[in-house]
This record gives C-alpha cells, sequence and structure tokens, in this order.
C-alpha cells in the first residue's frame, strides 16, 4: 500500500524531530521555571462527620431496578439525582473504611473513603449525571437507562470497595450491565456484545485468580491486610487480567468491536467506567507502580494513537483513543512516584469529562447526519455549532493543549516520567500526544472545518439545511457543562489537585518548558497531519488483532466441540454394538457361531441344528485339561 | 454434639410414603390429590426445619430401629449433612408439586396419578438417603430412589422413554453393584459401615491396596448417579421425563444423591485425612475436572434446550465432586455449599424450559429467538440463574465457586482453579446466546444456534437452522427448498451448502407427496390417523387460558403438517449431537427431537406474517452497507404456513399473562433463592450448616 509507505518514514521523521525541539526546548528553558499563572491556594475539601449508611452504589442501583417501571422523564430525572448525589457524598464523605461487614464468610468493607476512591467516585458521579440527562435529550429509552444507570452503580460499588472480594464482586456485575447496554441496541450490537461478554469473562476471571491466590498466601481480602497484591503469580495474574478492561496492547480488541455499535448515548457510558475502573483496580494492585506496566502504558498509548489516525469510523477513532489515553494513565500507575500516581488519576478525571464530551459531540453528529463516516461528513460546524464548539473544547482537551484540563495532566505524568529518567517512555508520550493532536485535527477537519464532503448525505442533500436539525436542548446543557469544566480545570487546576491521591507538590503545569512543550507538540500535530492526510485517506482498512484472535478461538471452540463429540458418538456407538451383539450372542448362541463353526468343523452350515454341536467324551476332557494347564501357567507365571 | 433419641428423622422419611397413599386414594379428584400432594410435602419441610435448630447447635438426631443384619443397626440419622440435603429435597419438592400441577394440567398429561405417587417415593427415598446411618442404610435407599424414579422416567411410555428408562436402570442399578461391592470392602475390613465424623478409624490402618480399591468401587458407584465421565449419558436420554422430573430427580434429588454418596463415603467413611493419605482424592478430582470441561464443551453444541440444561448438570455435579477430592477446608465447603445452589439455580433453569415448552411447544434453542417478549418473567429468571451457573456474582453460583476456588489454590493445585475460571468461560458461552437472543434479537433477525455450528460472526439468513437437512434431522417443507436455493450465493461454509443440496434432492422426490398430504391435513383435525405423535414429551397443545385455544386450533393443523412433513426423513440422524439412546432407536429418536423442535410456527396466523414481513425486507433494502449478508429469499404463496422465518414474531405478554402462577410461582420463588444463597448465604442456613459439616470432618473452626 503506498500510503503506508509513505507514512511510516513519516511517523520515524516526526519522532525525530520531536526529540530535536524537545532538546532545544528543554535547553534552552532548563534552568527557568517561573510560572506564567500564579497558583491559587489549594482548596481545601469540606467534610462532613455524616457517613451514609449504605454504600452509595446501592442508591443509583435501586434506581436502575425501578426505572423500566417509570415514565422516561421520570426515570431519568432520578438518575441524574442520584447519580449527582453520589457525587456530592464522595466529595464530603470523611475518610475511612466505613460499612464493615462479614460477606458470604469473609471481612469485608463496602463504603470505602481514601483519596483514590473519592476522586473517582466525584467524577464518576458527575459525568453519570451528564450522560443521564444526555441520554434523555438523545431519545434513550428507560431499559436503556436503567441498564445505564445499573453499570454506573456497579463501577461506583467496585471503585468504593475497601477489600478485593467487593471489588470483584461489583467489576464482575459492572461487566454483565455493561453487555445488557450493548446488547439493548440490538443489531450487530447483540453479536459484539457477546464476544465482549467473554473477554470480560475472561479478565475477570484471571482477576479473580489472582485476588484468590493473594487471600491464600495473606489470609484476608481486606486493602489493608497488605500493599497491593503479592507479587509474583497473583500480580501477573491481575496485571493480565485487570489489562482487558484498560486496553493492553493485544487484549484491546474488544474496544473498538463494541463502543461504536450500541446507541449514542450508551457510547458516552461505555467509554468511561469499565475502562477507569480497571486503572483504579490497577493502582490499588500495584501502588508502588511496576516498570513493565509503565512501558506498557507507553505501547498503549502509541499503539492506540496510531490506530485512531487509520480509523474513518468516528466513534472507532475515539475507542482508539481511549485505549491511547489510559495509556497515559497506566504509565503513570507504572512509574508509581507520588507524581505520577497523581498524575494518573488527575488524567483519569480529566480524561473522563473530554472522553465523554467526544463521545458526545460524536453522538449528534452520528444522530443528526445519519452517518458514522468521516469520509462523507464535510461543513458541520455551520449546522452544529455549538456541537463543533463543544469538539473543539474536547479536542484541544484531549491533545493537551495549554488552557485545557488533558495539558496539566498529560504534563505531570510526562513530567515524572523525566524525573524517573524513563526517557523511553517520556519520547513516547509526547510522540503519542502528536498523535492525538493529528487524529483530532483529522476529525475535526472532515466533520466540521472543510466545506464539503466528496460524497454521502451532506453532498447529496439538496436543501441541506432543513434536514440537519442542531442538538437537543439536554444534549447542549450536557456538553457545554462538560466542556466548562474542561477549561476551569485546565485554568485552575489547584481545584483538582485537591482531590488527588499521591502528591502535586512537584507539580507546576504552567512553567514555560511545559507550556512549550505543549505548543510545540500541537505545531508539530499541524504538520504532521498535513503531511499525512492524503497517504491516509488511500489507506483501507488496518487490521488489528481481532482478525487473528476471532477466527482463531472460533475454530478452535468448533474443532474441540465437534472433535469431543464426535468421539463420544464413536465411543457411545461402539458400546451400544458391543452390547446388543452380546445380548444377541447370548441369546442365541447357535445362530451367531453357526457360520464360524462351519468353516472350522467342515460342515455344511444348515447342519448346524440347535444342540447339533457335541463334544465327546475324549474332547471333554482335553478342553478341561487344556483350561486348568492355561489357569495354573498363568497363576504361577502372577 | 449431643445425640437425641427422636423419631423425627423416621417421621421425615416415612411422611411422603404414606403420601402416597393419600395420592393413589384420592386419584380420582384431581384437586384434593393434589392436595394431598402439597399437604405431605408442607408437612414434610416442616418436620425437617424443625430439626434445624438443634443440628445446627452441633446435636444429632437419632432413630434406632434395631438392628437390620448383624453389625449393622437399621439406624435413621439426622446430622447437618443429612439435614442439609434432605431440606433441600423435601423444600424443593414443595415447589415441584405447585410446578408439576402447573404443567400436567397445562399439558393434559395422562397417568397424572402415578406421576405423583412416584414423585413422593422418589423423595421418601431421596430423605432416607440423607437420614442414613450407615453405608447399607444409604444404599438400600439409594436403589429405592432408582426404582421410585424409574416410572418417572418413562412416564410417557413411548419407545424413546422405555429405551432411556432401560439406560437408566442398566447404569444405576450397575453403579449399585459397584457400591455394593465397595460396601462389602469396607465391612470387611473394618466391620463397620457406619458414618464416623472424621472417618472410619481402622481404615487408615488397613492395606491401602484393599483401601483405594474400595475407595474407587464405592466412587465409581455413586459416581454412575453423580454423572461422572464416562459413566453420564444415561443422564442426557433421561430428559425424555417430564421438565418437573428433570428439574428436581436429575437436577436435584437424584443425581444429587450420588454426589451425596461421594460426600459420605469422603466425610464420613474415609475422612478428609484419609482421602488425602491414600492419595486418592486427586485422582477423584481430576475426574471430576475432565468432565467439567467435556461436558461443558459437549453442552456447546446442543440446540434442544433441555439436552443442553442436561450437560450443564453434569459438569456443574463435578464441581462438588472436584470440592470433595481436594483436602482443604475452603474446597470442602464450596463443593458442599455447590449443592444447594446448583440445585436452586438449575431447577429455576429447567422450569423455564418447561413453562417455555408447555407455553409455546417450543424445545430447540434456535427456534427460541424473541421469546423474552412471549415469556418475560421466565426468560428473565432463565437469565439470573445463567448469570449464577456462570460463577458471577448476586447468584449463588459465585459463592461455591468462590470457595472452590480459594480450596484448589489452598490444596495446592492452582490447575483446578484454571479448570473452574475456564468453565466459568464456558457457561457463558453456552448460556449467554440463549439469553441474548431471547430479549434483544427478533425470529427475523437472529445468528443461527448453536453459535458454534455457523459462521464466524453469526450467519444472519432468517431461515431455520433445520434448512440444513441433515445436521439437525429435521422436517423438509418447501421454503427450506426457496432458502437453499436463495443460500447458494450467500458466503454459507462448505457442509452447509452440502447439507441444503442435499435437502434440495431429497426434496424433489417428496414434494408431491408432501403436497398431496398437506391438502388433506389442512382439512383434518388433531386427531388424523397421519399426524404422528412425535412431540418428545406430550402431543396435546397447552389449554389453560382461553386466548389460547384460537391458537392452539391453528397449532394442531400446523403441527399435522409439520408432523406429516417430518415422516418423509426418518433416518436424518442427528448424528452430531450425542446420539440418543442405542442404535436401533436412532431414526425414532431423531424423530422425537424433530417433532420437539417443530415449533407450531404458524401459530399466529400465516397471511398477516407474509405482509408483516415486507416491512422489514424493505427497511433493510435502504440501507446499502450493513445488510450485505442477509438474503431477501422471495416470500412464495401466502398459503405456506411455514412461511421464511423460522419462528412466529412471539406476541407481546405481560408477567400476568404469559403463563399461569402455578408455573411462575416455583420459577421466583426458587431464582429467588439462588440470589438469596448468592448474598446472605450463612443467614439462609446452608452455609451454616455446611460450616457444621466441615468443622465436624476436618477440625478446622471455620
Amino acid at each position: 500500500m503506498s500510503g503506508l509507505s509513505v507514512l511510516i518514514p513519516t511517523v520515524v521523521s516526526m519522532f525525530t524531530l520531536i526529540e530535536m525541539c524537545m532538546q532545544l526546548a528543554l535547553s534552552a528553558f532548563a534552568n527557568i521555571t517561573y510560572t506564567i499563572l500564579p497558583a491559587a491556594a489549594a482548596p481545601s475539601l469540606p467534610t462532613i462527620e455524616f457517613v451514609i449508611p449504605f454504600p452509595p452504589a446501592f442508591a443509583i442501583l435501586s434506581i436502575a431496578l425501578i426505572a423500566p417501571f417509570l415514565s422516561r422523564r421520570v426515570g431519568h430525572v432520578l438518575g441524574v439525582i442520584v447519580t449527582a448525589g453520589v457525587a456530592v457524598i464522595s466529595l464530603v464523605s470523611p475518610v475511612g473504611a466505613h460499612l464493615p461487614v462479614t460477606f458470604l464468610g469473609f471481612d469485608a468493607v463496602l463504603f470505602n473513603v481514601d483519596a483514590f476512591s473519592r476522586v473517582m467516585g466525584v467524577i464518576f458521579g458527575t459525568i453519570g449525571a451528564a450522560a443521564v440527562l444526555y441520554s434523555y435529550s438523545s431519545q434513550a429509552s428507560n431499559r436503556q437507562t436503567a441498564f445505564a444507570l445499573g453499570y454506573v452503580g456497579t463501577s461506583i460499588g467496585s471503585v468504593f470497595a475497601g477489600d478485593w472480594l467487593t471489588l470483584v464482586f461489583f467489576w464482575e456485575l459492572m461487566a454483565i450491565t455493561s453487555t445488557a447496554l450493548v446488547w439493548d441496541y440490538g443489531g450487530e450490537a447483540v453479536r459484539a456484545g457477546f464476544r465482549y461478554a467473554i473477554y470480560h469473562g475472561i479478565g475477570g476471571s484471571l482477576l479473580i485468580a489472582a485476588v484468590i491466590w493473594h487471600y491464600v498466601d495473606v489470609g484476608s481480602f481486606l486493602f489493608t491486610a497488605a500493599s497491593g497484591l503479592t507479587a509474583g503469580i497473583p500480580a501477573a495474574l491481575a496485571a493480565v487480567g485487570i489489562g482487558v478492561n484498560v486496553g493492553f496492547v493485544g487484549l484491546h480488541v474488544w474496544l473498538p468491536d463494541t463502543y461504536p455499535r450500541p446507541h449514542i448515548a450508551a457510547s458516552v457510558f461505555l467509554s468511561v467506567y469499565t475502562t477507569k475502573t480497571g486503572v483504579y483496580g490497577l493502582a490499588r494492585a500495584f501502588p508502588d507502580g511496576n516498570v513493565l506496566i509503565a512501558y506498557m502504558g507507553a505501547a498503549m498509548a502509541l499503539v492506540g494513537v496510531v490506530y485512531a489516525l487509520l480509523q474513518n469510523d468516528m466513534r472507532r477513532l475515539l475507542s482508539y483513543h481511549i485505549q491511547s489515553q489510559v495509556g497515559y494513565m497506566v504509565a503513570g500507575i507504572g512509574i508509581g512516584t507520588a507524581l505520577a500516581t497523581a498524575g494518573a488519576f488527575a488524567h483519569v478525571f480529566n480524561h473522563i469529562l473530554y472522553k465523554a464530551l467526544l463521545f458526545m459531540t460524536a453522538g449528534v453528529v452520528v444522530s443528526r447526519v445519519g452517518e458514522e463516516n468521516l469520509k462523507y461528513l464535510g461543513g458541520l460546524r455551520r449546522y452544529l455549532p455549538l456541537t463543533a464548539l463543544a469538539f473543539g473544547i474536547a479536542a484541544l482537551s484531549i491533545s493537551g493543549f495549554p488552557g485545557f484540563n488533558g495539558f496539566v495532566s498529560k504534563g505531570m505524568i510526562t513530567a515524572a516520567a523525566d524525573k524517573k529518567n524513563f526517557d523511553g517512555i517520556f519520547y513516547i508520550l509526547l510522540a503519542a500526544g502528536v498523535g492525538t493532536f493529528m487524529s483530532f485535527i483529522k476529525f475535526g477537519y472532515y466533520a466540521f472545518i472543510r466545506s464539503t464532503p466528496d460524497s454521502g448525505v451532506i453532498a447529496g442533500s439538496e436543501n441541506a439545511d432543513a434536514d440537519i436539525i442542531s442538538s437537543a436542548i439536554g444534549q447542549r446543557v450536557a456538553m457545554l457543562s462538560v466542556a466548562t469544566l474542561c477549561i476551569l480545570f485546565g485554568l485552575f487546576p489547584d481545584a483538582l489537585f485537591a482531590l488527588l491521591p499521591g502528591s502535586t507538590t512537584d507539580a507546576h503545569p504552567f512553567t514555560l518548558g511545559h507550556l512549550t512543550e505543549g505548543i510545540v507538540l500541537a505545531v508539530l500535530g499541524i504538520i504532521g497531519f498535513a503531511l499525512v492526510k492524503r497517504p491516509i485517506s488511500n489507506i483501507g482498512k488496518v487490521p488489528d488483532i481481532d482478525t487473528v484472535i476471532n477466527p482463531g478461538a472460533f475454530y478452535l471452540t468448533r474443532g474441540l466441540v465437534r472433535g469431543t463429540t464426535e468421539i463420544f458418538a464413536i465411543v457411545d456407538n461402539a458400546i451400544q454394538v458391543i452390547a446388543t451383539r452380546s445380548l444377541e450372542i447370548t441369546a442365541n448362541p447357535y445362530g451367531s457361531i453357526r457360520q464360524p463353526a462351519a468353516i472350522l468343523l467342515q460342515r455344511d452350515p444348515d447342519t448346524l441344528t440347535d444342540g447339533s454341536l457335541q463334544a465327546t467324551i475324549g474332547t471333554s476332557v482335553l478342553l478341561v485339561v487344556v483350561v486348568l494347564v492355561i489357569a495354573f501357567i498363568g497363576t504361577m507365571s502372577m | 454434639m449431643a445425640e437425641i433419641i427422636s423419631l423425627r428423622p423416621l417421621i421425615a422419611v416415612i411422611l411422603p410414603a404414606i403420601g402416597i397413599a393419600g395420592i393413589v386414594l384420592s386419584r380420582r379428584y384431581q384437586n384434593i390429590r393434589e392436595g394431598a400432594t402439597i399437604i405431605t410435602a408442607v408437612s414434610t419441610v416442616a418436620i425437617i426445619a424443625s430439626l434445624l435448630p438443634a443440628v445446627l447447635a452441633g446435636n444429632v438426631y437419632i432413630t434406632n430401629l434395631g438392628s437390620f443384619v448383624p453389625g449393622v443397626a437399621f439406624t435413621l440419622r439426622a446430622d447437618a449433612l443429612g439435614t442439609l440435603f434432605a431440606l433441600l429435597a423435601s423444600f424443593l419438592w414443595v415447589i415441584t408439586s405447585f410446578y408439576s400441577i402447573g404443567y400436567m394440567r397445562g399439558l393434559g398429561e395422562h397417568a397424572q396419578t402415578r406421576y405423583f405417587a412416584s414423585f413422593a417415593g422418589s423423595v421418601s427415598a431421596a430423605i432416607g438417603v440423607a437420614f442414613a446411618s450407615n453405608l447399607i442404610i444409604l444404599y438400600i435407599f439409594y436403589e429405592l430412589l432408582t426404582v421410585a424414579t424409574y416410572p418417572l422416567v418413562t412416564h410417557d411410555e413411548s419407545d424413546a422413554a422405555r429405551a432411556a428408562g432401560r439406560k437408566y436402570l442398566a447404569y444405576t442399578f450397575g453403579g449399585g453393584v459397584a457400591v455394593l461391592a465397595g460396601i462389602v470392602l469396607v465391612f470387611w475390613s473394618t466391620g463397620t459401615v457406619a458414618f464416623t465424623s472424621g472417618g472410619i478409624a481402622s481404615l487408615a490402618s488397613i492395606d491401602p491396596l484393599i483401601a483405594r480399591g474400595a475407595f474407587a468401587l464405592l466412587a465409581g458407584g455413586f459416581g454412575v448417579k453423580a454423572a461422572l465421565i464416562p459413566v453420564h449419558s444415561w443422564l442426557p436420554d433421561a430428559m425424555v421425563a417430564p421438565t418437573p422430573v428433570s428439574g428436581l430427580l436429575h437436577a436435584v434429588a437424584v443425581v444429587k444423591s450420588g454426589v451425596f454418596g461421594i460426600s459420605r463415603l469422603v466425610l464420613d467413611v474415609y475422612g478428609p485425612e484419609t482421602v488425602a493419605q491414600l492419595g486418592v482424592g486427586v485422582p477423584l478430582a481430576v475426574v471430576a475436572a475432565i468432565t467439567i470441561v467435556i461436558a461443558s464443551v459437549i453442552a456447546l453444541r446442543q440446540d434442544n434446550l433441555k439436552r443442553r440444561l442436561a450437560y450443564s448438570t453434569i459438569s456443574q455435579l463435578s464441581y462438588i465432586v472436584l470440592g470433595l477430592g481436594l483436602f482443604s477446608p475452603e474446597a470442602l465447603i464450596g463443593g458442599l455449599l455447590h449443592i444447594p445452589a446448583h440445585a436452586f439455580m438449575k431447577l429455576t433453569l429447567f422450569f423455564c424450559a418447561g413453562a417455555i415448552h408447555v407455553e409455546t411447544h417450543t424445545d430447540n434453542i434456535s427456534k427460541m429467538a424473541g421469546i423474552g417478549r412471549r415469556m418475560p418473567l421466565t426468560m428473565s429468571a432463565f437469565a439470573i440463574a445463567s448469570v449464577g451457573m456462570a460463577g458471577l456474582p448476586l447468584v449463588a453460583g459465585f459463592v461455591s465457586k468462590w470457595y472452590l476456588l480459594i480450596g484448589s489454590v489452598d490444596a495446592g493445585y492452582p490447575i483446578f482453579a484454571i479448570v473452574l475460571l475456564g468453565s466459568g468461560i464456558l457457561n457463558i458461552a453456552y448460556f449467554w446466546p440463549i439469553v441474548y437472543q431471547a430479549f434483544f434479537q427478533t425470529a427475523a433477525e437472529t445468528d443461527a444456534k448453536p453459535v458454534v455450528e455457523f459462521s464466524l460472526g453469526g450467519q444472519w439468513h432468517p431461515i431455520r437452522t433445520d434448512g440444513h437437512g441433515r445436521e439437525y434431522g429435521d422436517e423438509h417443507t418447501e421454503e427450506t427448498d426457496a432458502d437453499a436455493d436463495a443460500d447458494a450465493d450467500a458466503d454459507d461454509d462448505a457442509d452447509i451448502t452440502a447439507a441444503s443440496d442435499a435437502v434440495n434432492n431429497k426434496q424433489s422426490d417428496d414434494t408431491d407427496s408432501e403436497s398431496s398430504q398437506r391438502e388433506t391435513a389442512l382439512s383434518g383435525d388433531p386427531s388424523d390417523p397421519n399426524a404422528e405423535t412425535t412431540y418428545a414429551v406430550d402431543m396435546y397443545p397447552s389449554d389453560h387460558t382461553t386466548a389460547d385455544t384460537e391458537g392452539s386450533a391453528q397449532k394442531t393443523t400446523a403441527d399435522t403438517i409439520d408432523d406429516t412433513d417430518e415422516s418423509i426423513d426418518p433416518d436424518s440422524a442427528s448424528s452430531d449431537n450425542e446420539t440418543l439412546n442405542t442404535g436401533m432407536n436412532r431414526g425414532q429418536d431423531s424423530t422425537g427431537v424433530d417433532a420437539s423442535s417443530s415449533t407450531d410456527s404458524s401459530s399466529k396466523s400465516p397471511t398477516p406474517d407474509a405482509s408483516l414481513l415486507n416491512t422489514p425486507e424493505t427497511e433493510v433494502d435502504d440501507n446499502t452497507d450493513t445488510s450485505a449478508n442477509i438474503d431477501h429469499p422471495d416470500i412464495d404463496a401466502p398459503d405456506d404456513d411455514d412461511a421464511y422465518m423460522s419462528d412466529p414474531v412471539w406476541d407481546r405478554r405481560t408477567i400476568y399473562t404469559e403463563s399461569t402462577w402455578f408455573m411462575l410461582g416455583p420459577i421466583v420463588i426458587a431464582v429467588t433463592g439462588a440470589v438469596a444463597l448468592g448474598i446472605i448465604p450463612q443467614q439462609v442456613v446452608f452455609l451454616s450448616l455446611i460450616e457444621q459439616v466441615v468443622t465436624a470432618a476436618t477440625g478446622v473452626i471455620i
């Protein structure tokens, strides 16, 4: 493919270009670290001494159970209220291991509040509220939102768990509820949901194996009983098991397979919860980091962004970006320092905001225009101006442009990598940053900026103005409020720093070095996109690893199933035949031996009637002696 | 641990037997007869529940009836393990009785008195097995259980049923012989067969060869009823019995008495330490692990729902045996907890299968697309129970699997943990398709089932799986001819096109006879002699709600059409499924299976279907990109009863109109029990009983 042969050298030359620019920038400004924006005093969190008597997940799950029986409006209003309520509760609940119980015969903690779970609770609740609002205005059915609320509730149950048993309990339920959410849409999503269920079943099983092994070693499931998971096999199993959720390279194919298929509002939910709960789980399992995981994170960041750049389906592009951005988080957790941990969780927070926003904008485009493919889109800034604005903010956030929230958290992670001298990770993450810019410039250009597409719905429609309705009020409120948060946390990151685990003392987002870095990446992104735009548009579908895994698993299973059943059929048949033949022979001995006896005795078979075979005395004695001799020899030789 | 002398264990065993008398005496008055069953069942549960407080405190109830044979006392003993099994069997008997009423009356079954009486006898024998105080008493009740369940297995009195019954007897009496041999060995070498907590001490010191031999005989003999591979094949064939029988007896009482025997063997005859010392536990666990995997693999290929559930049972029973074979307290807890856990979950699944059969006469998964509309509560319960089967949280299966996993790693054999987790994935693979197609797909838009038999990514042609002729050995109708033609240019597997060619060839020979038969059948009535009674279970349609009578009249017409079609090809054997019964009956069985697989596909009026079909087609036509795989065969003559869709469009029902409460109530209770066991296993008494058992057996305070 000519496109690919141009792409590879382009990427390589970009790498060298980035390195050169970075070294230039850093050497120029290495010793100057004054801040551009003054750091405001970090606001302290308000806490109250009241602990709710039940895990917050239960509130959401109970609404999820009754929502299908309510009207659409009431169901969604309750959904917004309860998720926002959980965000507030997460913010103000006091730190501690609340609600200890004996669950299934083991000690468990149902509501554990510390910095990790607090930040997760806040963002999960906040984005849940926005997503429910978006669902309502996207005409989602009650059943779908009920499944979505179940998904949100189980994720929150998982992040507020104080022990591995509860975490795994809600983790598996999260897989089930998300599967139901994908299935709800019907059509192609059903089979994709089945594959998703199997992937997550395998991932969950590996995590369960890790937790069980850890229990046998340590004797308790509580987080307080040990620091992370026991090293060795439990840790490795957990890494792979959580890696499925998180999208490790090679374990990620369910992401682009599943996320683009269901309802547009369902995609918003899906993009948030599974992967970030995975990140949280990884932080619990590896509180001190792990070099291999750090490198895997870097690999995820790069592979994700390369595949994303090659996608034309909007939601598929965004799904690959999930892998890429989660790679940053995983790298942060792998690096393990206080700054890296803070950066990883800051990135969780920020990423949830802008990724949900991106899916919301993509959803508006898909539902209003009826087209999923970037090739056939164009000029939407005229028809969907607010959506375009929200998209622009989200794109700048995800790319890490200064002034938006992604810049802060990405900066923290890359700074942490730099501090620990993980140079490889540092440069790969920067390269991924350029790639992110490129792919979102692609998205923005094709969908919103260029005037008309060459073909497709928009080009073909004569009265284009009348055909494309702009976004609904609820969608706009959801999108713009999330966009506002992106800008807010981009300009005033200290508001977020108060929530984070780890330590933000070394986080200086607005140094000149970092700002330069951000702008240089943006410029490289524009140049890069200009270079690769044409070659990429000529590349067809680039296969991902599922072209090998899916047929492999399917045909292997079929071979196994067919082989087993055929063997059993043969064996069963053979036994039946032996049994019936034996019965026949015993019922009718003469009938069975007539032919062989005739040949042996050289007589006509018809003369062998019943009772005609008789042995003389001599023959009988001979036979008896022969049998006795054989028996004698047999016993002697034993 | 105090021994309390009481008559209650004896009463618990005798009561159901007395109930037999009541049932038989009131045979002319259906409602009184059913009332007798219910009263007997409730009082049995009450008696056994009254034993609970003292048993939970560690005491044992004894009823001594004197010496049976020299050296063996006829004593009934209610300890924690026995009470667990007895409570389970009797409680589930209550709800199964209600379900049986709904099922048998819904189908208008024959010989109901014999059915209910045998049921009571079986439960009596099961409780006898539970309360046996030594191996001989257990053996007696074990064999009585076989005898009592034989009339239930052969209830239909068809050839298939009789063959299944013969096979059942052959296997279980064969197993009984092995058990007796083992008992004799134990008695001869130690002088006692009484169950001793922690095991009979002298077994640890006798010649290991004899000890191992006795263990092998006993485990093998009990293993027949516990459906260990290779002595498992009676169980799928016994699915010919009515569904409540399959449910209670083959998922709860009969097979559980097999695992109960193994658990007595491991806990009270040999004791866990001796088992580990002799080194017989791990081979038992290996056999169990092999069973778990192979049975799940075979289940992936079954199209008949009850057969799929049967293989699932075989697989899940070996979870229990696996737990018993490993020397670890958690493994024992897990294995024993799986007895009630699996009972509730599997009973729910069987009840759902039976309700589907009664309401819609659908037995095959490939015909059940969209059935969640028609039976929402049933399929929801099915979904919840299958979640538990896969070992996912909230339902009982998670708890027992969790303990089993801990036990496997604790005992030092993590390979068994891998087997268990792999089995969970296989469970997902064979249960999820049923659930997703029930709720999230329709007959017009469904991938062909079983998933593993068709194309990668799903085969979306809207044809029956029976259109592939040979593999499922079923009816040939004209529209499969049309479908086969339409398929020729689609991306089918080679063998499927070959099969459809075979269909075509057979088809052309038979069209004449078929069409003539069809004409006569159309004017026929249910008693048309041409209509073979080819349902596996029964031949009478559901008749419990007036709304159905129209449908059932049309159904019977359609049925006769289907039946005559099937008679054409009796030897299109379902060779891919594990063969049913003997080779002699193969032809018979395939028609049996075929018939049950022929849905009353046009129980809804045929002509509106044709018009309904047009709309999805035209929508699909507009969408150029995504419909590449969907064929649009011509919809031919509107009088084509079996339209090109494999199933009717199920009409939407609510939980009040989907079925009778006789059947829905037990389903709800069973699934609630499964969920309760999954969340609060100690409070619902079973886990507490098991902790008692394991503490006594291993000495480890749980």
